[in-house]
């Protein structure tokens, strides 16, 4: 990474989800960054906020959820997540599909079923320069060919549920890329995808952020999508930052969580064909549930008394890295060997 | 496109046979004579018989039914006994009327209904949502002539902005003419268009389409014109076809109420006279209208819904 100021920077986020009259804390001073053209993968299980950090970032929240504290730098410029002013709202809503787009897990209900698939592209296309619509139909033909659609032409009057689940998402990322953004925010992309698919679209990925030089965050729950796109990494548990790593193969070689080693010990593995795939024993708390110190802590294997008395403060070792745990692992002995390489 | 309209046509045709045919047995079955009604009260058997024989009902019902569709083929409705002139004609004059009435109500109930039911969507807590819970417990709650006679009351007479009834012959006080009655059998169907446009509308904002363009930046106009109300307009649309039965017999009382020379009243006059003929003609158009309204909507709503146009 360069060692000029973040793209993005996030600090101190925090969301509160109403369900059913109980408050819930969905996300907890959450903390990371991304600097320019770079891709980092926000790591959790689900329930973790992983796709509530992205949407609060773009205030895109649902209804029931509100931001209670956050602030976000964006190339160079500041703003307040929780800002409830007409303003602050504003400012936020520029930034969409201007600086910042983003790609959405299913792509099947995404796209409007009832207007073809080239006109939403357009739209995209339109937002960021005043064009007459058929230039940016040309242009939501070329990039539909940027992202491998092959015979656009044809697709570009197509309807959503007449393309498969591949096209779709490939429209999608044209969408993204549309307003030539610097970060493009992709919650879970190629989850509703099968394995073929998905590495299609993954080399899409690879090759677009050659071409645009736009910072991706990744969501996802799959640390081999997140070993094969990534950069960077951040690890989520119950709304929490476990540790983050500004260079992914440090951590996934030396985890120094206990969430991240059992996360990384819990994925599947060639050379362990045969063995028993271990699983984390119980299962992550409810979020109106959530232990007062770490959340881990009632399944975690090196678990202390102290782990359940208090927040952990922030560790950060070295540069880059960054590990909320009282007790590090210390002998982190990766078993996978997920790297770049291994393509 | 076209064979799917070929055969959207061809299934309406059992259903107007069978509109045809209800109509008749119905009609037939039904008790009373019409020959000693157009007769009167001391006419003699014999003259009675001899005009059965004329009308050709002294002949057997299935005879009669045959007599009847062989008619109807010809695109020839029969006399009325009342009017004593072809019904055919007759429904010339009147059916246009009826027609210009229906069409007036639906594009009120739509003018009407899309702007509340967008605005009590987007403002819950606001006055439009307010409208919308009195007027759909009001509305609902009160038949058709009540609130045409209270909108005669208050609009035609105390504030006396539009007039308290009739046809008028030129075309522009006639258009003014039907505003009320239009109004009133739009407000019939509104309640229920309104409910169901914010249902699809309410649906449709927590999509995850919606969230996706807005994501692209895409602002609340367009998102409400291009997304929102482009899709929960499929819908609108087709309660407003399915509602068209209604506003058809909307049209019946209220042409009553109006004094408006259309099909509705003719459509009494003949059931007050045991006119057979003119009933069962008025019955069949009335059932035709609304076939032709369902094939309408269907075309419709496959031209805003591509899924449609599949099957």
């Amino acid at each position: 990474m360069t060692d000029r100021a973040p793209l993005l920077d996030v600090a101190d986020l925090s969301v509160k989800l109403q369900v059913g009259g109980t408050e819930l804390h969905a996300l907890e001073h959450v903390s990371f960054s991304l600097g320019y053209g770079e891709a980092r993968g926000l790591v959790g299980e689900s329930g973790s906020g992983k796709s509530l950090t992205l949407r609060a970032l773009l205030g895109l929240l649902p209804p029931n959820a509100t931001v209670t504290s956050g602030r976000m730098t964006f190339d160079g410029a500041e703003f307040d997540l929780a800002g409830t002013s007409r303003s602050k709202r504003r400012r936020l809503e520029r930034l969409r599909g201007t600086g910042i787009s983003m790609i959405f897990q299913e792509p099947s209900v995404a796209l409007n079923p009832v207007i073809p698939v080239g006109e939403q592209i357009v739209d995209a296309v339109m937002r960021r320069d005043r064009m007459r619509r058929a230039e940016a139909r040309d242009y939501a033909i070329h990039l539909m060919k940027l992202v491998g659609i092959h015979d656009a032409e044809n697709k570009v009057d197509a309807y959503e549920f007449e393309l498969s689940g591949g096209l779709k998402q490939r429209v999608m990322i044209a969408a993204a890329v549309a307003s030539k953004p610097k970060l493009i925010l992709c919650d879970e992309p190629t989850t509703a995808l099968d394995v073929t698919v998905q590495q299609q679209i993954l080399d899409v990925f690879t090759d677009l952020r050659d071409e645009l030089d736009a910072g991706l965050l990744y969501v996802t729950h799959d640390l081999a999508v997140v070993s094969q796109l990534c950069d960077s990494v951040t690890v989520l548990y119950s709304g929490n930052v476990m540790e983050s790593s500004a260079d992914l193969r440090d951590m996934f070689d030396a985890p120094r969580h206990p969430y991240t080693e059992a996360l990384l010990r819990s994925t599947p593995d060639v050379d362990r064909i045969g063995r028993r795939l271990y699983s984390i024993p119980g299962s992550a708390p409810s979020l109106d549930d959530r232990p007062r110190g770490c959340p881990f802590a009632p399944r975690c294997e090196y678990r202390h008394d102290d782990c359940e008395e208090a927040r952990v403060p922030d560790k950060s070792t070295s540069s880059g890295r960054e590990v909320h745990c009282l007790h590090q692992v210390q002998q982190g002995v990766s078993r996978v060997a997920l790297t770049k390489e291994a393509r | 496109m076209l064979r799917w309209l070929v055969r959207r046509l061809l299934l309406a045709v059992p259903v107007v046979w069978g509109v045809v045919t209800i109509s008749f047995v119905l009609m037939h079955l039904s008790p009373g004579d019409p020959a000693r009604t157009a007769l009167g009260e001391k006419a003699d058997a014999a003259s009675v018989a001899a005009l059965r024989h004329q009308w050709g009902l002294d002949k057997s019902l299935p005879l009669q039914y045959l007599d009847y569709l062989g008619q109807l083929v010809h695109g020839d409705l029969g006399q009325s006994l009342y009017y004593h002139s072809s019904i055919t004609s007759l429904m010339w004059q009147r059916l246009p009327v009826t027609l210009v009435l229906i069409v007036f109500s639906a594009i009120l109930a739509v003018l009407i209904s899309v702007p509340l039911a967008s605005r009590s969507t987007t403002k819950p807590n606001g006055a439009a949502a307010l409208v919308v819970r009195l007027f759909n417990a009001v509305i609902q709650g009160s038949p058709t002539f009540f609130i045409g006679s209270m909108l005669i009351l208050f609009l035609g007479v105390r504030v006396a902005i539009f007039p308290a009834g009739g046809y008028p012959s030129s075309l522009g006080s006639r258009a003014w003419a039907l505003v009320l009655p239009a109004l009133t059998i739009a407000l019939s169907i509104v309640p229920l268009l309104v409910r169901g446009l914010r249902a699809a509308m309410i649906e449709s904002y927590s999509s995850e389409y919606v969230t996706f363009a807005r994501s692209k930046g895409l602002g609340t106009g367009p998102i409400r014109r291009r997304y929102v109300l482009r899709n929960a307009g499929i819908s609108g649309v087709s309660i407003l076809g399915i509602q068209v039965g209604a506003l058809a017999s909307g049209a019946l009382v209220i042409e009553q109420v109006f004094a408006i020379p259309g099909m509705g009243s003719m459509l009494m006059t003949g059931i007050l006279n045991r006119d057979y003929a003119l009933v069962q003609a008025c019955t069949l158009v009335f059932g035709l209208i609304v076939v032709v309204v369902y094939l309408v909507t269907d075309i419709v709503y496959a031209r805003l819904d591509p899924r449609a146009r599949l099957s």
